[in-house]
């Protein structure tokens, strides 16, 4: 086997990093699926005030989106666009 | 340094790599690390927005009032990620540490605790988006009390946010003002000196996760206080300084873990410690696994704390009863915390285990091992803390029967303490009595 | 669910402003603004996209069974999750959209969703700017 260079040390330890990234991504799954549960909930005791529990759900919701994509999208710099490859 | 063990063969590939491929791979897996911290605002704010459903589904008129709370509480609990995304941010397009002088494997290890303990932002995701659903929820019960439940929310919210702040504070001087290097570096005594410092460095991002407790149990109280507030408006200062009380003691094992952390960077008792350097370095790892620990304890006490805050809005007139019930709880539930603390100083100050005969491997093994066994600490410090919430709970309702409901109460704590002690002996056999040196 | 719908298309209707708006001062600013704008447009559409099936997703749950609807909305979530890594990968890739951009678009939903949900309550103000507080 040819000796590791340490070009592609790098690449592996960011390879192993992105995967560390990625966790972070089921946290936003747990929370709007705990929302929508609420929200199917609230709309079987209140059918008549659907639209409300609707636009709220939303709003949470897409708040909780977003903060699942600062990992990936640190997992797809160091993936794709390795700005440490420049430093070596 | 001889090759002694496969660690130390690693070690030995590990440093024939150029330097600056070396940190640079460490600051890519740190990067990582950090960004686990995006579980705790994700479920966070999942639950303010099941919450803030709810609420309107409860009283849809106030709809607009209760999903403004919703949003500020979330928007709050958006800071921990956003530090996670900082710190990962900085070692990628910023990294300080690839120019820095040093021994390159303490500069790595430092990277890669400067990650580990951004994930303590966990804790404080969570806590402060439960305190949003909580606030949200009692602005629809209450909508005419919205600016007292919103004070008192971003209040519980701000204390919740600390032992994130600490983490935040570990990882920047880890990066930044790293006092690890400055030790001098000379000759082959050195290398060991390195291996101990790296140790160090790692076990100082580690210990500080423990506040992922401190996070969530404060959040808890922030959001009991908040629903409190609404049910009871007269009492605001009562069950405000009640919420406090009970989040400062949450706040202890958070705090603890921090001192064992600024020991290891700023006086570290292991480099001057006599004794083969494996053994040293493994026991800086233990010691910070035992503090780890502390995150149960916090937990429960911030549950009790939440419940104490929700005891005065029940009942005013016995708050001098339920504030009493819940800090002797909270002081039994610290338990799990101090004997956590005291093998983490065992280990750091009068460690047994170098002046054993035996193989360095075992006695090593046996260091992480110790720290690990306390991590069991977590379950009697949430079993203990949900037993004072309760118990606050109970004496609220029945201040009369406050004697035999504290007598339960400490029973049933002195039971769910057994598990702790199970592991604190474990822990102590490996350290003091250890068995499996003379089975080689 | 037309409140609701309209609220939607309001919030995204909002974002094309802002989005336009940006666009403009970064055509000004930037030297190169192609591949920032390119990202901008990109990043907002995609957005908005999201927000859209967000929107669908969680109308749909509120009608399902509580257990149903949690597995529902975590399930389109993950696919949501794999679409935006797909568009910041094509993003990363092409040299003629720039990252920053693309991710700018992605948050503006965000953005302002939080501008026009927070600072829309006068009474909130009124009653901090009056100081008048029950005991």
């Amino acid at each position: 086997m040819e000796p590791i260079t340490g070009r592609a040390l790098v690449l592996a330890a960011s390879a192993i990093g992105a995967g560390l990234a990625m966790i972070a991504g089921i946290g936003p799954g747990i929370g709007q699926g705990y929302a929508a549960g609420k929200g199917a909930e609230g709309v079987g005791r209140q059918p008549e005030a659907q639209g409300d529990i609707v636009r709220t759900m939303l709003l949470g919701a897409a708040v909780a989106e977003t903060t699942g994509i600062y990992g990936l999208i640190i997992a797809l710099i160091l993936l794709f666009a390795n700005p440490l490859l420049g430093l070596l | 340094m001889e090759a002694t063990n496969f660690i130390m063969t690693f070690l030995e590939w590990l440093m024939k790599f150029d330097r600056r491929a070396l940190i640079l791979s460490a600051s890519a897996i740190a990067a990582g690390l950090a960004m686990i911290a995006g579980i705790g605002p994700g479920v966070g704010q999942g639950y303010a927005a099941g919450k803030g459903a709810e609420a309107v589904s409860t009283n849809p008129i106030s709809s607009k009032q209760s999903t403004m709370v919703m949003l500020l509480g979330a928007a709050v609990a958006e800071t921990s990620g956003i530090l996670a995304l900082v710190v990962a941010l900085i070692l990628l397009f910023g990294n300080p540490l690839v120019n820095t002088e040093g021994s390159a494997l303490v500069i790595m290890a430092s990277a890669i605790g400067a990650g580990i303990s951004m994930i303590a932002g966990v804790g404080p995701g969570i806590g402060q988006g439960y305190a949003a659903g909580k606030g949200a929820q009692a602005v629809s019960e209450n909508p005419e009390l919205q600016p007292s439940i919103i004070r008192t929310m971003f209040l519980g919210q701000a204390v919740a946010q600390t032992t994130g702040i600490y983490a935040l504070i570990v990882s920047l001087v880890l990066l930044f003002a790293n006092p690890l290097l400055g030790f001098s570096v000379l000759g082959g005594v050195a290398t060991e000196k390195a291996f101990i410092l790296s140790a160090s460095a790692i076990a100082a991002g580690l210990a500080v996760i423990a506040g992922i407790g401190p996070g969530i149990g404060q959040g808890y109280a922030a959001g009991k206080g908040a629903q409190g507030v609404g049910e009871r408006l007269n009492s605001q200062g009562d069950i405000v300084r009640t919420m406090l009380l009970g989040a400062a003691i949450s706040e202890t094992s958070g705090i603890l873990a921090l001192v064992i952390s600024l020991i290891l960077l700023y006086g570290n008792p292991l480099i001057t410690l006599s004794g083969n350097y494996f053994i040293l370095s493994a026991s800086a790892i233990g010691a910070a696994f035992a503090m780890i620990a502390g995150i149960g304890p916090s937990i429960g006490q911030g549950y009790a704390a939440g419940k104490a805050a929700e005891s005065v809005s029940i009942n005013p007139k016995a708050i001098r009863q339920s504030t009493m019930v819940m800090l002797l709880g909270a002081a039994i539930a610290e338990t799990s915390t101090i004997l956590s603390l005291v093998v983490a100083l065992i280990l750091l100050y009068s460690n047994p285990l170098v002046s054993i005969d035996g193989a360095i491997i075992i006695l090593s093994a046996s260091a992480i091992g110790a720290g690990l066994a306390m991590i069991a600490g977590i379950g009697p410090g949430i079993g203990q803390g949900y037993a004072a919430g309760k118990g606050t709970e109970a004496v609220a309702k029945r201040p009369q029967f406050q004697a035999i409901i504290m007598r339960t109460m400490f029973l049933g704590q002195a039971v769910a303490q057994t598990t702790g002690i199970y592991a604190l002996i474990i822990a102590l056999v490996l350290m003091f009595a250890n068995p499996l040196i003379s089975l080689l | 669910m037309q409140e609701v719908k309209k609220m939607t298309i309001r919030t995204i209707a909002i974002s094309v402003l802002i989005a336009i708006s940006t666009i403009l001062i970064a055509y000004f600013i930037f030297d190169d603004s192609k591949p920032i704008i390119m990202g901008i447009i990109f990043g907002s559409v995609l957005g908005m996209l999201n927000f859209y099936d967000l929107f669908l997703t969680l109308s749909k749950a509120s009608i399902m069974n509580p257990g149903k609807a949690r597995n529902f909305a975590a399930s389109k979530y993950i696919l949501r999750y794999l679409f935006v890594g797909i568009v910041i990968f094509v993003s990363i890739k092409a040299d003629y959209i720039n990252v920053v951009g693309t991710i700018f678009g992605l948050f503006l939903i965000k953005f302002v969703i939080i501008a026009t949900n927070l600072f829309n309550d006068r009474s909130f103000f009124m009653k901090i700017i009056k100081r008048k507080e029950e005991k």
